[in-house]
């Protein structure tokens, strides 16, 4: 015998769907027969209808801050299209940027063979991180999540201070070393790249343990590049390498 | 192309505002802070903008509603890190009919102050809230609700009958405590 108070879960179901005119006419005019006999049915039918009429005049909350809110979303949009296009427009260069790399790869080349005494010290690293293609990596903390993933450590994003916006992630594979490769974009238009790696970046011999911050130029690039004891970093840009370290907390 | 890209941000806006309130207080309800609220809103208009060709235009509510609705789940997923103890799970919990000495909810909801439903609404589950949000609230088909919480429309029914008893419940409490009934 069913309790009194209670209703079958189907049953009960359905006198909701009836409510919310989710029945189909025939099944709605059998059940309707059912609530009219059955009071335990017909007092959930009441109840529902005021539940449902009173739920669907709730109010819209905080309507005085709509207008902001949906300009804040406006204004993140336009700047995600600004930066999909510079991101256009940093595709679009590459092409030339590793032409110009593979041309630079050769002049290295010919100047360390030419200057053997000096090879040790210009690792054709940096040349090669830069003329590596990269898996674009889909957010930019994906290149440090992979990196560490890669070495099973924590690597850490760059130290940079806020002014510089990271645009672009990459992660390469070199034949003797990892790269996580982020591009960040200044507030002035200015584009930098910074690079983590497990190997020595710059320099052959660089001490493990030695923090101190160090520069070399390659063309009209300065390049910014220290090590913590478990990783090697640099930043690049085309500035003054005081710029650089001055943007390096 | 700069123009292409203001035109259709404006065509965007134009649409959008038009729904707005109802998105926004969805959000608010979904995730009971305004600070996430916004951030949940920033994100479903940010990828409804970014699939803005592919939208059939026929119920851009609906249709916002569902991004918004994916968007949250998947964060409640990533907060409680991985899908096996995602709360958007029906429980097994039975419902309690109301007692026939109970007073018929029209006359509780009469004399209840403004704030104590929607209280009562965001003071459910998640799963129940989500399927009582987008049905009752918006007036979304139940169709239309399971496209957004990815369940079966056999869910959906049976998260409405369990969430609208706990309403019930819930307001039968406020109405005792505060001398109603």
């Amino acid at each position: 015998m069913r309790d009194p108070n209670s209703l079958p879960n189907d049953y009960e179901e359905q006198i909701h769907a009836a409510v919310d005119g989710e029945v189909q006419p025939e099944d709605w005019e059998r059940l309707k027969g059912q609530i009219e006999s059955d009071p335990v049915a017909q007092r959930l039918y009441f109840d529902l209808v005021a539940l449902k009429e009173a739920t669907r005049k709730s109010k819209t909350l905080h309507p005085e801050k709509h207008e902001a809110v949906l300009a804040a979303c406006m204004d993140r949009i336009a700047e995600i299209e600004r930066v999909e296009k510079t991101d256009a427009l940093i595709g679009r260069m590459r092409y030339a940027l590793t032409a110009a790399v593979a041309c630079l790869l050769v002049a290295v080349g010919y100047y360390n063979w030419s200057h053997p005494n000096q090879s040790a010290q210009n690792s054709m690293l940096p040349l090669r991180a830069a003329a590596t293609g990269a898996v674009e990596a889909r957010s930019v903390n994906t290149a440090v999540e992979w990196l560490s993933r890669t070495l099973g450590l924590n690597v850490q994003p760059p130290p940079a201070k806020p002014i510089l916006r990271p645009i672009r992630a990459e992660v390469a594979r070199l034949p003797d070393c990892n790269l996580g490769r982020l591009i960040l974009l200044d507030t002035d238009g200015s584009l930098y790249t910074y690079v983590i790696s497990d190997r020595p970046l710059f320099q052959e011999g660089e001490t493990v343990g030695d923090n101190r911050l160090r520069c070399i130029r390659q063309g009209n690039l300065n390049i910014l590049y220290w090590t913590d004891g478990r990783f090697y970093y640099g930043l690049a840009g085309q500035c003054d390498p005081e710029v650089l370290v001055e943007l390096v907390e | 192309m700069l123009f292409k890209r203001r035109d259709k941000r404006e065509e965007f806006e134009r649409a959008v505002k038009e729904v707005f309130p109802a998105i926004y207080s969805t959000a608010l309800r979904f995730t009971r802070q305004e600070e996430d609220a916004q951030d949940l809103t920033q994100e479903t208009l940010i990828k409804a903008y970014q699939a803005w060709d592919r939208f059939d235009g026929r119920n851009l509510k609906a249709w916002l509603l569902r991004i918004m609705t994916n968007t949250y789940i998947n964060r409640v997923r990533k907060q409680k890190r991985g899908p096996e103890s995602v709360s958007l799970e029906d429980s097994v919990e039975a419902t309690n009919l109301p007692s026939q000495e109970a007073p018929p909810l029209e006359q509780i909801l009469e004399r209840v102050v403004d704030n104590s439903l929607e209280e009562a609404i965001q003071s459910l589950p998640d799963e129940y809230r989500a399927a009582i949000v987008l049905s009752d609230v918006e007036g979304l088909s139940y169709r239309e609700v399971a496209d957004a919480l990815g369940v079966p429309v056999g869910t959906v029914r049976s998260r409405l009958a369990r969430g609208r008893a706990m309403l019930r419940e819930k307001l039968l409490d406020y109405a005792k405590e505060h001398g109603i009934v």
